[in-house]
């Protein structure tokens, strides 16, 4: 490995899949987690692919937004200022700076890379050639093009980023501290909002429409929310790292901790609001609005300690995760007891007083 | 006016600065000291952004781990680089100060017109030069009704002609009675700042020494 590709390697690639961490643990979850057998699970899944154009085509797809979201992640890195002296690469030849660029984009495509082959390599066993050469053909497409367009970034010219972005508006009105965050998502996570609201309400939706309750029962709505609240995780991370990055001058603003504890708990209200207003697609069948209250209670009191758990020291995504995770085990099982408002009321408690302690005595850790 | 009792500031296990005992009587203070001695971290502990252990009392009353409220509306910080998120404008930022700090909009506009930035008041601080986000951050230090003032680094990236502008701001607010603790590796001549002493940061530790 040169001086470059390992610059490249630790500065591109190993912060995506650190940052990333919570979206490839789901993804190995859903894909390797499930109660039947993984290679059973995925042969028949390959061989569907194999056989079937239609499944072939919406496997690409899946792939397609995949690299959109790796291009959006190395463009953003590549502008990023601290990542400016990668300029430099522009003294390299251009098949020594495009091996380099389809270096990064191998590795931050890997996972789609690993599947194409098995694939392939099913496809050729079972003498379906036209399929192994269109996965072929397709991904290297993708690689090579890709690798492009990164190599455009480093240059400057920015022709992607001035013709593809999305439109951003600026209202000129007093913003409130705890807006800030939510605008933050806005203008710089707005693919990764979309994506979780996109996957939150759909398995709203997908529960509303599909669950029909023999009886009145608020708790399969109550575990639904358990998983609504999960898929926030990774943007209540970026909230706090933000908050650390650009927000730290506030801590020197005379807020009190109540005050400021109820700021964050109005910002992730705001943030759950199109889930609260969709649930009511299921009222007085999976609730009742005397219900309500705690719905809300529950989805607010799991994002602040969420937050409350990075001001620990459990800061990077992989622990975040790892936290996540356990939170949501405890409630499963303290959910089926059917606790009413007391849980959500004594997660809401448990994180005020972490808020309290933690807030004012973080410090990040520089590893 | 500001007391530091015991105080020991570590990252991880090293120790950045241990100040067992020292006063800050009012006026405006020259703090001195090599890269990396700790005149940064020293200002964030009075500004309430870094943990430490100890105590820090401004003007016999108000200990920023009991009263940390009261303590921080009297105590504002501007820092050597400051960091604002890119979509937020000038108005945005002042308006918040205002709101927490009780400060007056009207003396903060007047401020940036001063600086020569108020053109771009309602424009976002993404497109704002370094310099400008530093006038921006250091009038936000004015913000309110503080009794002392943290400058860190107030005098790099700007302007000779917003360098004049700062010094007459620091004199005037001077003689309203807000102290000021200032960091500068620049030479300031007498009629620009007249000091009242010295803060040295050297082996871990502050101390004062005169003019």
């Amino acid at each position: 490995m040169t001086k470059g590709s390992s610059i490249l390697q630790r500065v591109l690639v190993n912060h995506f899949y650190k940052v990333n961490a919570g979206l490839f643990i789901f993804g190995f979850f859903v894909l390797f987690g499930l109660p039947f057998s993984p290679l059973a699970f995925h042969l028949s899944i390959i061989t569907g692919i194999i056989q079937s154009p239609v499944f072939l085509a919406s496997v690409m797809v899946t792939w397609l937004l995949y690299n959109f979201k790796c291009i959006d992640y190395i463009l953003h890195q590549l502008a990023d200022p601290r990542q400016s002296f990668l300029f430099c690469l522009n003294s390299l030849s251009f098949k020594k700076l495009y091996l380099y660029m389809v270096y990064v984009q191998a590795l931050v495509y890997l996972p789609v890379i690993l599947y194409a082959l098995a694939i392939v390599w099913l496809a050729l066993a079972k003498q379906q050639y036209w399929c192994a050469i269109a996965v072929l053909l397709f991904n290297v497409i993708v690689v090579s093009l890709t690798a492009l367009i990164y190599i455009v970034s480093i240059q400057k010219k920015n022709l992607f980023k001035a013709r593809f972005a999305l439109p951003t508006f600026n209202i000129n009105i007093s913003k409130p501290l705890f807006i800030i965050p939510l605008l933050f998502l806005w203008h710089d996570r707005k693919q990764m909002l979309f994506v979780t609201k996109i996957f939150s309400l759909l398995i709203l939706f997908g529960f509303i429409k599909l669950y029909v309750p023999d009886r009145y029962d608020i708790r399969p709505l109550q575990l639904l929310l358990l998983i609504t609240a999960a898929s926030h995780s990774a943007i209540v991370f970026h909230i706090r790292a933000f908050e650390e990055e650009f927000l730290s001058f506030t801590k020197n603003l005379p807020i009190t901790i109540i005050s400021r504890f109820m700021r964050m708990s109005i910002m992730y209200t705001l943030l759950l609001l199109p889930e609260f207003l969709f649930v009511f697609k299921g009222l007085n069948v999976h609730f009742v609005i005397a219900d309500y209250p705690q719905i809300l209670l529950m989805g607010i009191a799991l994002l602040c300690m969420f937050h409350v758990v990075l001001l620990t020291d459990k800061t990077d995504m992989e622990q975040l995760i790892r936290v996540v995770f356990a939170i949501i085990a405890a409630c499963f099982f303290i959910l089926l007891y059917d606790p009413g408002l007391l849980l959500p009321a004594a997660i809401m408690l448990l994180a005020f007083v972490l808020y309290n302690s933690y807030y004012y005595s973080y410090e990040k850790k520089y590893r | 006016m500001l007391e530091f009792n015991n105080i020991q500031k570590y990252y991880g296990s090293y120790l950045a600065i241990k100040v067992p005992l020292l006063s800050i009587t009012n006026g405006i203070w020259w703090m001195k000291g090599e890269n990396g001695s700790g005149k940064t971290t020293f200002l964030k502990m009075i500004a309430g952004l870094h943990p430490f252990t100890g105590d820090i009392i401004l003007e016999n009353k108000f200990s920023i781990k009991k009263h940390r409220k009261h303590f921080v509306r009297l105590v504002n910080y501007a820092e050597a680089e400051p960091l604002y998120p890119s979509f937020l404008t000038a108005k945005d930022l002042v308006e918040l100060y205002c709101e927490t700090n009780c400060g007056d909009l009207q003396q903060a506009e007047d401020l940036l017109k001063q600086l020569h930035v108020y053109d771009a008041y309602h424009q976002r601080l993404g497109s704002y030069s370094s310099g400008m986000i530093k006038k921006v951050s250091l009038v936000l230090a004015f913000i309110g009704h503080p009794k002392i003032i943290l400058l860190d680094e107030p005098l790099i990236t700007i302007d000779a002609k917003a360098v004049d502008t700062i010094c007459r701001i620091i004199n005037d607010k001077y003689k309203e009675g807000t102290s000021f603790i200032i960091t500068s590796h620049q030479t300031l001549h007498k009629d620009q700042l007249q000091f009242s002493g010295t803060l040295i940061a050297e082996n871990k530790t502050i101390y004062t020494t005169g003019i």
